[in-house]
């Protein structure tokens, strides 16, 4: 492999990890926020639980850059 | 002849396909004629109405008479067939043939065409995508011949072990062990496939006719998932669409920027509820499935090296691009559990307070795994993305380091293999390592950095500014509010502002104290009772035995007769309940096969009941609801010989089943079809009665007719199974010159799919109370149905407008009556009871409006408590308002024994089912109301009242609370007395006005006398404004000395507060020695 494509794969593959980062850290943000809400709430003890979120959540977006950065990364290594 | 690997493949498919095409045969010869006669059974049983029609099909060469009907029961049948196939659904992985065959059989609906596009995949995928993935393989592109595996997707563990038969046969035994050698050639693969998905119908269909011959109706398999087919063929919309997927989808927390910005998600939420709760659950079980199944094999064929590789020895590594994508997929599985980890421990109430790793991540976590099964992919899903992206040189140099017995292995293995062992367990080690960092990691993180940064803030900006939590709190509300159908809830405060009541005001609620109902339940026993007399077949019951008071029921109903609304308890006297031990029984009891006294009936008004009318015309009792009726199958006939029934009648209604003597002894309700025709093939039970009530009697070639399914609530659930089985509520009711019970069906669905949507954790005292299925969540009223009590014909009506009693009509619509039974519309509804309660329990809390008082919890309300305890049954009674129900709680912020709300239910046609919230001031304002046990302990303790009980002895009454007119609220409580001849005579009647000032809770406006309207006048006479009534000797207030010893007392004064309180207690020692008629 080229070389200057093994650095060109490096940067997207650090590029992805920001991204993924940032919406990592975005995502457990927006919980803590969340159950902070609901703590200020002050449900009572027979609220067991508030159902928030359908089952299909946004992590799918995170887990996607994750794989694809890693995968990037592999090739750069020049593996496969 | 030489046997080649093509002729077993031959062979083993066209067996394969020989028992499909048996598989017709056999299912319609059989178990199709064998369904007709059940339902023929059935039908005759079950008096239905609906008609046996046959209907011609022809597939291919096949041509059948499928029987079918336009009755309830066999809708029932026809909807489990339909969750039967639904579920079939779940063995067809995801095979690109196999969705070829079913859309293009859905499209052109030929089976022809259909199997024409298959065998045209078959060949498209065997010889070109089969010999390019091959090509490929070998050619050193792995990762581009797995995509291509998935595509032609023909794995079988049968043909592989074939394969191996075949090759060791064939005696060359070196098999190619490759997984991906697995491809079973088309027609072998496919001829399995279909012999599966036939014989997993061919197996539900045997569960279903074996069910229908059962008495229980929960036996009926898959019916959710019925419902939901039949539903959607039959044009129910769910009204999802993509658009709203996308707003749901959008609304969730990542948008949750600012927590006054939520926007307008009610309406979304409100919108999805239907796919949410019906679909849902439904297509995600099956959906998973597939995606599953099809992707556990994708991380077996991307996991497990190839042939080559491990002849090489040479470390096999995925290609990233598809370890990425298999990861991806294992990802989608893990995703609710991450959600359910993230929020579920925040929210139950850990809190960010409790942050560590001990609470917030692992216990939960742990629970996560134990609940569902999903732990296996989520640590597959990290395993395999460390393994994807370890590089192998740190995998050796840990191992090296850590390891001293490595050089011993090397030795010992080969620097190859000791490579490859040396990496893999490396791996796994770093593996759990990580695995345990990222925890550790990801919880340290949250704790050092979020709690400072953003839940303290957050914390900090609620304190100072709560109402910014209210679009959150709004949202909540609005959407547990149609989950728990609490939308149409009316509230409103009492007044607190009292007009002196004058002898006009006791006049315009004369009508109110004609219809109080005076009498309660176990006063009406005891009426019946005497009624009733000594039969022996029947319950009579007794106030002290609960047992008794479990068979019989009594209801308090209003009905039109004769052009007046006449308020009536009516109490039930059903047949007697026993086992059948002695031989006497039989001997006493062998033809009572009805209650011949049917109900006993009682004006609620009476003051003096001495003897009960009967409005019932119709009173032979042969269908019930009481636990007799589910127990005691009965002969009603028997031919050849006369027998007289109890008051010399014979049944003449429909639904007898004659059996002849030899199948009696086998005999058994549930199994009776069978034996009809076929002879004694389910001989399961015979403890029945029969066995034992016709021994002996086979020489005289007896046959005997029976009445089975007595139970009215059974047959119900029989023509309506989906309905939850939970409390009926049934009541009696005169229909012109029939007598029918009314019973109510509710459903509750699934809510934990439902954004924001609350589980409940019900408190004991209180989930007796109100018959809750907790496993769901959110209910509503869908049927009523009368069931008669003579013949047992059930007549369902489904006649509201929501979203499930749309779903119920889409399936059973054409089947049942959509509106109110005509004769009811004018008098006989009433609401149920248990499921109202379970209503207004919701609203205790859901009820509150802003959300600093939510906040503060002080308005929520609460049961009463009493010495006797909870009120624990709706009580029905007549207001201003008409006929309806009425249910008192008390608030959590109360300081004093007050009540805080009524709830109201209206059985009037014309709102039928509409609540009324009535809340009473509990602070700020210048009265108060008296809770219920309060009242009651008040009355009790007046001083002429407790000497009238010492004296008397009298039976003391249920307490009520009553509406009147002008704005008053006042309890009634009756004392009764049984007197000679058990007649149950009404001696006193004593009432208190419900209000009374703050800060006076000693001054109370109570009265008594013989009638309510001599109590009503003392009680009044207690307030100012009222001319005191003639024979009352002498009224005295004490009023102005009381506040006089108040005022001492609080001034320290206790000299002048212990004079004060002498003259007191003089005119009270006074009050006990004169006659007191009317009260004061």
């Amino acid at each position: 492999m080229p070389k200057i494509s093994r650095i060109a794969l490096i940067g997207l593959g650090i590029l992805l990890g920001i991204i993924f980062l940032i919406s990592f850290v975005m995502v457990l943000r927006n919980s803590m926020f969340y159950a902070a809400l609901m703590e200020g709430l002050k449900l009572p003890e027979e609220f067991v639980f508030i159902g928030t979120v359908l089952r299909i959540a946004p992590e799918v977006s995170i887990i996607s850059i994750i794989l694809i950065m890693i995968s990037v990364f592999m090739k750069a290594k020049g593996e496969n | 002849m030489k046997v080649t690997k093509y002729m077993l493949t031959i062979v083993f498919a066209s067996s394969i396909l020989i028992l499909i095409i048996l598989f017709p045969i056999l299912y319609f010869r059989y178990y199709i004629p064998l369904l007709d006669k059940i339902y023929d059974l059935e039908r005759n049983l079950l008096v239905l109405d609906g008609e046996v029609n046959y209907k011609t099909h022809s597939i291919l060469f096949w041509k059948f008479e499928i029987p079918y009907s336009n009755g309830l029961f066999y809708r029932n049948i026809i909807v489990s067939f339909y969750g039967t196939i639904f579920n079939a659904l779940n063995i067809i992985p995801l095979d690109p043939g196999m969705i070829i065959f079913g859309t293009s059989l859905l499209m052109t609906k030929s089976f022809l065409i259909a199997l024409l596009s298959l065998a045209l995949w078959s060949f498209f995928s065997h010889y070109g995508l089969l010999r390019l993935r091959n090509r490929l393989a070998n050619g050193g592109r792995g990762t581009l011949a797995i995509i291509l595996d998935l595509l032609i997707w023909r794995y079988s563990v049968l043909w592989l072990g074939f394969m191996v038969l075949l090759n060791t046969a064939r005696r060359k035994p070196r098999e190619d062990w490759d997984i991906r050698s697995w491809h079973a050639h088309p027609l072998f693969y496919y001829s399995l496939v279909f012999g599966l998905l036939f014989f997993s119908l061919l197996r539900g269909a045997m569960s279903v006719v074996s069910a229908a011959s059962a008495t229980p109706p929960e036996q009926l398999p898959n019916l959710e998932e019925g419902m939901f087919l039949y539903a959607y063929s039959h044009g129910y919309n769910f009204s999802f669409t993509i658009d709203t997927a996308k707003k749901l989808y959008k609304m969730h927390l990542t948008n949750f920027d600012e927590y006054y910005k939520l926007g307008d998600v009610v309406g979304i939420i409100k919108g999805a509820i239907p796919f949410l709760t019906l679909a849902y659950p439904v297509l995600s079980g099956l959906f998973w499935r597939i995606i599953g199944t099809a992707f556990l094999w994708l991380v077996f064929l991307s996991v497990l090296p190839g042939r080559k590789e491990i002849l090489n020895l040479k470390r096999y590594r995925l290609g990233p691009r598809l370890a990425a994508f298999a990861v991806l997929i294992q990802g989608f599985r893990t995703l609710s559990l991450y959600w359910d980890m993230v929020f579920s421990n925040m929210i139950v109430g850990y809190g960010p307070d409790n942050l560590d790793l001990a609470e917030t991540f692992v216990t939960p976590m742990w629970n996560q795994f134990r609940l569902r099964i999903n732990w296996f992919w989520w640590l597959a899903a990290i395993i395999l993305l460390i393994y994807v992206a370890l590089p192998e040189r740190i995998d050796l140099v840990i191992f090296k380091r850590f390891f001293p017995f490595s050089s011993w292995l090397r030795r010992r293995l080969g620097e190859d293999d000791f490579k490859q062992v040396a990496s893999s367990v490396s791996e796994t080690a770093i593996a759990v390592a990580l695995l345990i960092l990222m925890i550790a990691l990801i919880s340290g993180y949250t704790n050092f950095f979020f709690k400072p940064n953003v839940v303290t803030p957050v914390q900090e900006d609620i304190q100072a500014h709560p109402q910014r939590l209210k679009p959150l709190y709004d949202v909540i509300r609005e959407v547990n509010r149609f989950v728990y159908d609490l939308e149409d809830v009316e509230y409103s405060w009492v007044s607190t502002e009292f007009k002196n009541p004058s002898k006009d005001w006791i006049d315009s609620n004369g009508y109110l104290f004609d219809v109080m109902r005076v009498i309660d339940k176990e006063r009406a026993y005891l009426i019946s009772r005497k009624e009733i007399g000594q039969r022996p077949y029947v319950v009579i019951p007794d106030p002290d035995n609960p047992y008794t008071m479990k068979e019989a029921d009594a209801d308090f109903i209003v009905l039109k007769l004769g052009g007046k609304e006449v308020p009536l308890w009516v109490v039930e006297v059903p047949l007697k309940h026993g086992s059948p031990v002695t031989n006497d029984f039989f001997r006493m009891r062998q033809y009572y096969t009805h209650s011949d006294v049917g109900f006993v009936t009682i004006i609620a008004g009476e003051e003096n009941v001495t003897e009960a009318i009967q409005v019932f015309k119709e009173k032979r009792m042969y269908f019930g609801t009481s636990r007799a009726y589910e127990e005691i199958k009965w002969v009603c006939k028997v031919k050849g010989e006369d027998i007289v029934e109890v008051g010399n009648v014979s049944y003449e209604g429909k639904g007898i089943v004659w059996i002849s003597a030899p199948k009696i002894y086998f005999f058994d309700h549930r199994y009776a079809g069978l034996l009809l025709d076929t002879g004694p093939r389910a001989l399961r039970k015979t403890n029945s009665v029969f066995y034992w009530r016709f021994k002996g009697y086979e020489r005289k070639n007896l046959t005997v007719g029976l009445i089975l399914y007595r139970s009215l609530p059974e047959r119900f659930n029989y023509y309506l199974m989906p309905l939850d089985k939970t409390n009926y509520d049934e009541y009696p009711l005169p229909l012109n010159d029939r007598t029918v019970y009314l019973m109510w069906g509710a459903k509750f669905f699934d809510i934990k799919n439902i954004l924001f949507a609350i589980e409940w954790k019900v408190p004991e005292d209180v989930a007796s109370l109100i018959d809750y299925p907790e496993q769901k969540g959110g209910g509503r009223l869908v049927s009523l149905a009368l069931g008669d009590i003579y013949d047992g014909t059930v007549e369902i009506y489904l006649p509201f407008n929501d979203f499930l009693s749309k779903y119920f009509k889409a399936v059973y619509g054409d089947l049942v009556n959509e509106d109110f039974p005509e004769e009811l519309k004018d008098g006989g509804l009433r609401y149920p009871e248990r499921y109202f309660l379970y209503r207004q329990y919701f609203d205790w809390y859901l009820h509150v409006e802003d959300v600093s008082t939510f906040r503060s919890g002080e308005d929520f309300f609460r049961l009463h408590t009493a010495p006797e305890g909870p009120i624990t049954e709706l009580r029905y009674v007549i207001y201003p308002e008409g006929f309806v129900g009425i249910y008192p709680v008390g608030v959590m912020g109360a300081k004093g024994p007050n009540i805080g709300a009524l709830y109201v239910i209206s059985n009037e046609y014309e709102n039928f089912g509409s609540v009324k919230c009535y809340r009473f001031p509990i602070k700020d304002s210048p009265y108060l109301f008296f809770s219920p046990s309060k009242a009651k302990s008040n009355i009790l303790s007046l001083p002429e009242i407790e000497q009238y009980i010492r004296l008397k002895n009298p039976i003391i009454g249920q307490i009520i609370l009553y509406k009147l007119n002008g704005d008053y609220w006042m309890y009634v409580l009756p004392f009764y007395r049984v007197g000679a001849g058990g007649v149950v005579q009404i001696v006193r009647i004593s009432v208190l006005f419900a209000h009374y000032p703050v800060g006076r809770e000693v001054e109370f406006y109570v009265g008594w006398g013989e009638s309510i309207e001599k109590a009503v006048l003392a009680a009044s006479a207690r307030m100012i404004g009222i001319e005191v009534p003639e024979n009352v000797t002498k009224v005295i207030d004490i009023k102005a000395l009381v506040e006089e010893f108040y005022k001492y007392k609080e001034q320290g004064d206790f000299i002048n507060a212990w004079k004060i309180a002498e003259k007191i207690m003089e005119i009270l020692k006074e009050a006990e020695r004169i006659e007191i008629v009317g009260g004061g």
